[in-house]
């Protein structure tokens, strides 16, 4: 019952089958009597092909039930896309500049930006959580984290 | 059994099981943390202990969540997770009714003794069904890995065509990484990473912990009201006692059965509990209103159900839902080949768990009614102190596998990609069933063909396996007869 989130999948899907299909084309494919390492591969691409151009199809012969569209941009969706880059500027950082360095700034951004805590409750968090994980981890697990330019 | 307490009792399995029991009674209790994300959460670390403690540990957090779900559904009328949503219509109210005490007491004996029968349950059931697989071949896995995808994509409480294309999106991304028959690189693009194929653990926090994450920071999160009431009288009297113990028998044994097959049983079956009590008692009309028979019954039986779930993935290696699916990845971590051979292989890992889980059961009873003064006070955590802590413990855990940033990034993409299929109304369940057994569908397909030589005929051919087709098939064909409506469990209330 959902038009416009269905359509919007099944090209994605419709896209990812087809170029599954071409994939596993470069693998040695063999055939129902000896399968290869593309048989399985192929087969799930061709299912997946099929059945979002079943979805891409319902979703435009719809008719009637209720319409939901994804949810428009809000002023929520800065805090969705401040987490997630922030995220990934942490898992870029890490290895070049270790643990300390990066997570402490990660988690006060977290407490203040996104959860809008004071600044002290979030100075807190970052470095409180920080050197507790730290601890954790390093002392207690011997977990080996990358050590930053500083050796920390 | 001796070998099991024996194992059990050593003093750091009984650490890892309390640990366990309080870390998954504390996530089932704080909000916005499910059991997959508890458990996905604390993968990880599970991996610097021995695989008996490990997988101790996985269980005890499995229960202990389920337990803490239920004190949220009684006082806050919040379910801390699915199985525990059918005991907020008469915990809440009974709670309400200045009840809190013996409806949270009834719920912690109830979960105690059915925990206690399945366990037993647990003994007699699995050593036959293992010797029984063990004239398994690889059509019969095949056939099995068929079946169970089928039920879980007929349970799918969404569109079944999608639910579907998951489980080939699960399966597609199971195969990444080197051919372990021919050695072939597929679908790395170079990256030696990926070489290993796609890890079970970045996947699922990603999925689970991550989008999780995201998905709460964009509904604010409710204000909860915790009721002002004493916990002085915990004990149930002897009235609700009377009214409590048949519910509590049979959620255990509804519970027990449906948490074998495939799919969401502790859901499932607190839902069938709860119905079939209200049908069988005298004065339905209580229901609904704080009847102490709509505690006991279905919070047995999805206790009940989290031990039966433990049955095929033990005996045939094939994991009864999500969480299941998370800890046969952390065994194949651990390389254990969960499966009939695992009783022969590793009993004392075996009988361990199962009597890690009567113990562990003993443990949350005695824990639990003192804590609970202390669990209420966690409720009061602002998500905004919770939320950081949940995500640096994830990319933690995501780096400490294997020490390899690159990880850390698969979990993050993991966790966009999760929060899309949220928004665009896919589940993640048939996915990471469908990774996790890839490997072993793939190559008993492939043994399957080269034994026929290339004809599918051998899986309806031979019995076991031509069973597995049929009821696999069935559950494909059965949504598209006008007639037939499939029952949606989120519909039922």
């Amino acid at each position: 019952m959902m038009l416009r989130k269905d359509l919007i999948s099944s090209l994605f899907w419709i896209a990812s089958g087809a170029l599954i299909i071409l994939g596993s084309r470069r693998l040695p494919l063999g055939g129902p009597q000896n399968p290869g390492p593309g048989f399985l591969p192929f087969l799930v691409g061709v299912l997946m092909l099929i059945l979002s151009v079943a979805l891409l199809v319902r979703s435009v012969h719809f008719k009637g039930g209720k319409r939901t569209e994804p949810a428009a941009v809000s002023s929520k969706s800065f805090k969705l896309i401040g987490t997630a880059a922030a995220l990934f500027l942490f898992a870029f950082a890490f290895p070049h500049l270790g643990f300390l360095i990066t997570t402490i700034p990660l988690m006060i951004f977290l407490s203040r930006v996104i959860g809008e805590l004071n600044w002290r409750v979030s100075l807190a968090i970052g470095f409180l959580t920080s050197l507790a994980m730290y601890a954790l981890f390093k002392t207690w697990l011997k977990v080996q984290f990358p050590v930053g330019p500083w050796g920390f | 059994m001796a070998l099991g307490f024996s194992t059990a009792l050593a003093f750091d399995r009984l650490l890892a099981c309390l640990i366990g029991v309080v870390i998954g009674t504390l996530v089932g209790v704080l909000p916005g943390i499910g059991p997959a994300a508890a458990i996905s959460l604390l993968l990880p670390s599970t991996f610097h202990l021995d695989p008996t403690s490990g997988i101790i540990m996985l269980a005890g957090i499995y229960y202990g969540a389920m337990y803490g779900g239920s004190t949220t559904s009684i006082l806050v009328n919040i379910p801390g997770e699915a199985a525990s949503v059918v005991t907020c219509l008469d915990g809440y109210q009974m709670a309400r009714n200045g009840r809190a005490g013996p409806a949270l007491g009834i719920s912690a004996m109830g979960s105690f003794i059915a925990g206690t029968l399945s366990v037993i349950g647990l003994m007699l059931v699995a050593p036959p069904l293992a010797r029984f697989a063990l004239s398994f071949g690889p059509p019969e896995y095949f056939a099995l890995i068929f079946c169970g995808l089928a039920i879980l994509i007929y349970l799918a409480s969404g569109s079944i065509l999608k639910a579907v294309i998951m489980a080939l999106a699960g399966l597609f991304l199971g195969m990444v990484g080197t051919d372990l028959i021919t050695g072939n690189v597929r679908f790395t693009f170079g990256n030696i990473t990926l070489m290993d194929g796609i890890g079970m653990v970045p996947v699922v926090m990603g999925l689970f912990g991550i989008a999780e994450v995201l998905d709460n920071l964009e509904k604010s999160l409710q204000e909860r009201a915790i009721f002002q009431t004493s916990f002085a009288n915990l004990l149930p009297n002897r009235k609700d006692w009377g009214r409590s113990i048949g519910p509590i028998l049979r959620g255990s044994f509804i519970g027990f059965f449906l948490g074998i097959l495939p799919g969401g049983g502790a859901i499932i079956s607190s839902f069938t509990s709860y119905a079939l009590e209200k049908r069988l008692s005298r004065h339905p009309e209580e229901f609904g209103k704080g009847a102490i028979e709509g505690v006991a019954g279905p919070e047995s039986a999805n206790n009940a159900a989290s031990s039966g779930a433990f049955i095929p993935l033990l005996t045939l290696g094939i994991p009864a839902n999500v969480v299941m699916a998370i800890v046969l990845g952390a065994l194949l971590t651990h390389g254990i080949q969960p499966g009939p051979l695992l009783l022969v292989r590793n009993a004392d890992l075996f009988w361990g768990v199962v009597t890690s889980m009567y113990l562990g059961n003993a443990m949350l009873l005695v824990l639990n009614l003192p804590l609970i003064g202390l669990w209420v006070r966690l409720l009061k955590i602002p998500y905004s102190i919770l939320f950081p802590l949940i995500l640096l413990f994830c990319l933690i855990g995501a780096y400490s596998v294997n020490n390899n940033n690159e990880e850390v990034v698969i979990m993050i993409l993991f966790g966009v990609i999760g929060y899309l299929m949220r928004k665009f109304d896919y589940e993640a369940a048939p996915l990471i069933f469908a990774l996790v057994l890839s490997p072993l569908f793939e190559n008993a397909l492939r043994q399957s063909l080269l034994m026929s030589n290339g004809s599918f005929a051998i899986f309806f051919t031979r019995p076991i396996s031509l069973s597995f087709m049929v009821i696999g098939i069935a559950l494909f064909l059965l949504p598209m007869l006008p007639f037939v409506k499939r029952k949606v469990v989120k519909d039922e209330l």
